[in-house]
């Protein structure tokens, strides 16, 4: 029998001994449920007509608002008007956010916004209240009705907002690498536990006696790895669903998805086996968690560094390094800040790193896993015999 | 040779430290063999680089008249001194799982697994986890984890240990059956008594060397501690020189020690010549005095 047949029956034990546990299908459902909600309540919220804009005014007549609701229209808002009396009430309407917008069409005309309110928004009606005053002036300057409106048919600068999406692209890197952060460390110590219990229960002896080390390490990385690649997918078919049905999902959520697959597989092979060696040092099951504690900080820096630095310096160094590749990748993929270079690479070293993790990971797990009594170090069991 | 397990000239080393120097064995074909021992002797170590779960530093292996391949190992079946079983996985499973590992396909291995719990009699436990059973159970089917798959070489690492009689009884019937089926089967223990009747040859070993090797039978024989015990009066010149000696004679009877490789019956014929013999018996050390005689050592250590 070859070490792929072994390896495969290995993976296969792993498997069905997962989708027998109760807990795997609740997690999954639990991702599921969460992602479809994450999918669907942004939609049950925003109704899909156009966004709603209100407007407090003060003054300015039917002719101000005639001009706000042409340019509403031009913008494709939903404009609601409300009229106030005093300035004081105005500025709280605004304060309070019971209004996006107050309008003050007395001397000296005054456009009203909370700090951070939509640029776009704000410079529509800005230029609404300064074309009314055009129009007085161009009416006191003598004009006729349809030399103003003439005048007025030149078309303003067309507004281009840049970088529109970044809060949602924002999001949806932060909710996939959350997502892979938290799978990641449960499947590395789900491995190093599986690892560690084989050893204390000595049925690692048994079966070392029939198939070789290599084949026993592959095929628990391989057959948790699925397993764990099954939670993913569960959380990721409502994102697919919605993709496929053309919701409104921000931009870059398909190339995400795509690099997350691929990054967070490759990755997982990556953690898992380094766990897997890892969890053979140990002595008794308790010491799995510490023995893979340095992979464990690695992960939170990256993850950290995935949410705060994505687009930075330290973003690009990580991106390259095969230890955090896998978190900092999709989150770099989902904001545009990779470029084609850097993905090859990238790829390239985490595939290089998962050659060696395998190499030095069966060394040490062949040489670790029937030498019981005591916790080894890594030095050790590379050093021994 | 062409139907034996040989090992020869294992050495193996832990650190500096020699584990086994130099060990030779053997297991031939519808013969049991078991390997005593005091513990730390390296009968564990020696079993783990049989199944080449340790590479020996020194010394090959070969099994059938070629050097032994891990094609061959995959037929042996092994049971560790360290028993283990995955805990929570059903007992049918497991052993179905074990059978393919050793290259059976799933239904001839869950058909061999379901006829191997039958004569364990755990058909009805098959479907429990491996956690749920008592310790004996446990035992049985940590026994049928190393036969699911007919080896043609059994292995069992101190197979007694912690049994109670009824187990013994029924492991040493397991043990007969393989033998007698002409297959190879090696077992180790520590406790040289409880093995005696069982064993056909036995290697003998302490730290790390063979002391003593071969038919259990001869073995006795060849012993200079032998006695024959007759209830007669025996005057010493009847017993032929480089036959025996008396040792002992008073009132009930007298004491003849053996010399080695003599024929006891031989020694009771002449002796009935001369005197009415009524009862006799012959007095063969023990695996354990044995073990005394060939170490030099005073008591079988236990470390």
């Amino acid at each position: 029998m070859s070490i792929v047949t072994s390896t495969r029956l290995v993976a296969g034990r792993e498997l069905r001994e997962t989708f027998r546990r109760k807990s795997f299908w609740a997690v999954a459902l639990v991702l599921l449920v969460g992602s479809s909600a994450a999918m669907i309540v942004p939609e049950l919220l925003s109704d899909d007509s156009d966004p709603t804009v209100d407007i407090a005014v003060i003054g300015g007549g039917e002719e101000l608002r005639a001009l706000l609701a042409a340019a509403a229209e031009r913008a494709g808002w939903e404009l609601e008007l409300r009229t106030v009396d005093d300035a004081q009430e105005l500025r709280s309407l605004v304060e309070d956010d019971e209004v996006d917008l107050g309008v003050d069409a007395n001397e000296p005309p005054t456009v009203v916004v909370r700090s951070g309110a939509g640029a776009s928004m704000t410079a529509t009606v800005r230029a609404a209240v300064q074309q009314q005053r055009l129009v007085g002036q161009l009416r006191d300057d003598g004009l006729s009705t349809a030399e103003i409106d003439a005048a007025l048919a030149v078309p303003a600068p067309r507004l281009e907002e840049l970088d529109a999406e970044s809060e949602g692209r924002q999001a949806v890197s932060f909710a996939i690498s959350f997502v892979l952060y938290l799978l990641l460390l449960t499947l590395m110590v789900q491995v190093a536990n599986g690892v560690a219990i084989e050893k204390a229960n000595r049925v690692s002896e048994v079966l070392l006696a029939i198939v070789r080390p290599g084949a026993l390490l592959f095929g628990k990385v391989i057959g948790v790895g699925v397993g764990g690649f099954t939670m993913l997918v569960a959380g990721a078919i409502p994102v697919v669903v919605k993709l496929v049905a053309g919701g409104d999902l921000p931009a870059g959520v398909g190339g995400a998805v795509a690099g997350t697959v691929v990054w967070f597989a490759l990755g997982l092979m990556l953690y898992l086996t380094m766990s897997g060696a890892l969890g053979a040092l140990v002595e008794r099951q308790e010491q799995a968690g510490a023995v893979t504690a340095p992979l464990t900080f690695v992960l939170i820096g990256t993850f950290i560094a995935a949410q705060s630095s994505a687009d930075t310096a330290l973003g690009t160094v990580l991106a390259y390094f095969p230890l955090t590749s896998p978190l900092m990748m999709p989150s770099r993929i989902a904001i545009g800040a990779t470029s084609t270079v850097e993905l090859v690479v990238s790829l390239l070293l985490l595939v290089a790193a998962i050659a060696l993790a395998a190499r030095i990971g069966s060394t040490i797990y062949a040489r670790s896993i029937v030498r019981t009594g005591t916790r080894l170090t890594v030095r050790e069991a590379l050093r021994q015999s | 040779m062409e139907n034996d397990l040989v090992a020869s000239g294992i050495v193996q080393r832990f650190g500096g430290r020699e584990v086994l120097r130099g060990v030779d064995l053997e297991v031939p074909a519808g013969r049991t063999v078991g390997l005593v021992g005091p513990n730390g002797a390296g009968k564990t170590t020696l079993m783990r680089i049989l199944f080449g779960v340790l590479t020996p530093d020194e010394g090959t292996i070969d099994w059938l008249g070629h050097r032994l391949t891990d094609a061959d190992r995959r037929r042996w079946g092994y049971m560790p001194q360290e028993r283990g079983l995955y805990r929570d996985m059903r007992v049918l499973d497991q052993l179905t799982w074990i059978a393919r590992l050793h290259g059976l396909d799933a239904d001839t291995g869950r058909s061999q697994a379901g006829e191997l719990l039958e004569r364990l009699g755990l058909s009805d436990r098959g479907s429990d986890n491996v956690e749920d059973l008592s310790g004996g159970m446990a035992q049985r089917v940590q026994l049928a984890a190393a036969m699911v798959h007919r080896p043609e070489l059994l292995v069992l690492d101190e197979p007694f240990n912690g049994l109670d009689p009824v187990a013994v009884e029924f492991l040493t019937e397991v043990i007969t059956d393989h033998v007698r089926a002409g297959r190879h089967l090696l077992f180790s223990s520590h406790q040289l008594d409880l093995v005696e009747d069982l064993c056909d040859e036995i290697t003998m070993i302490d730290q790390g060397r063979v002391v003593l090797r071969g038919e259990v039978r001869r073995l006795k024989q060849d012993s200079p501690n032998r006695y024959l015990r007759v209830d007669a009066a025996v005057d010493p010149d009847w017993i032929s020189h480089g036959s025996g000696t008396v040792e002992r004679s008073d009132a009930s009877g007298t004491r003849i020690r053996l010399n080695a490789g003599v024929d006891a019956a031989d020694v009771l014929d002449h002796v009935r010549a001369r005197a009415a013999v009524s009862d006799f018996a012959v007095e063969s050390p023990t695996l354990s005095e044995l073990f005394l005689e060939a170490t030099g050592r005073r008591e079988v250590a236990s470390r």
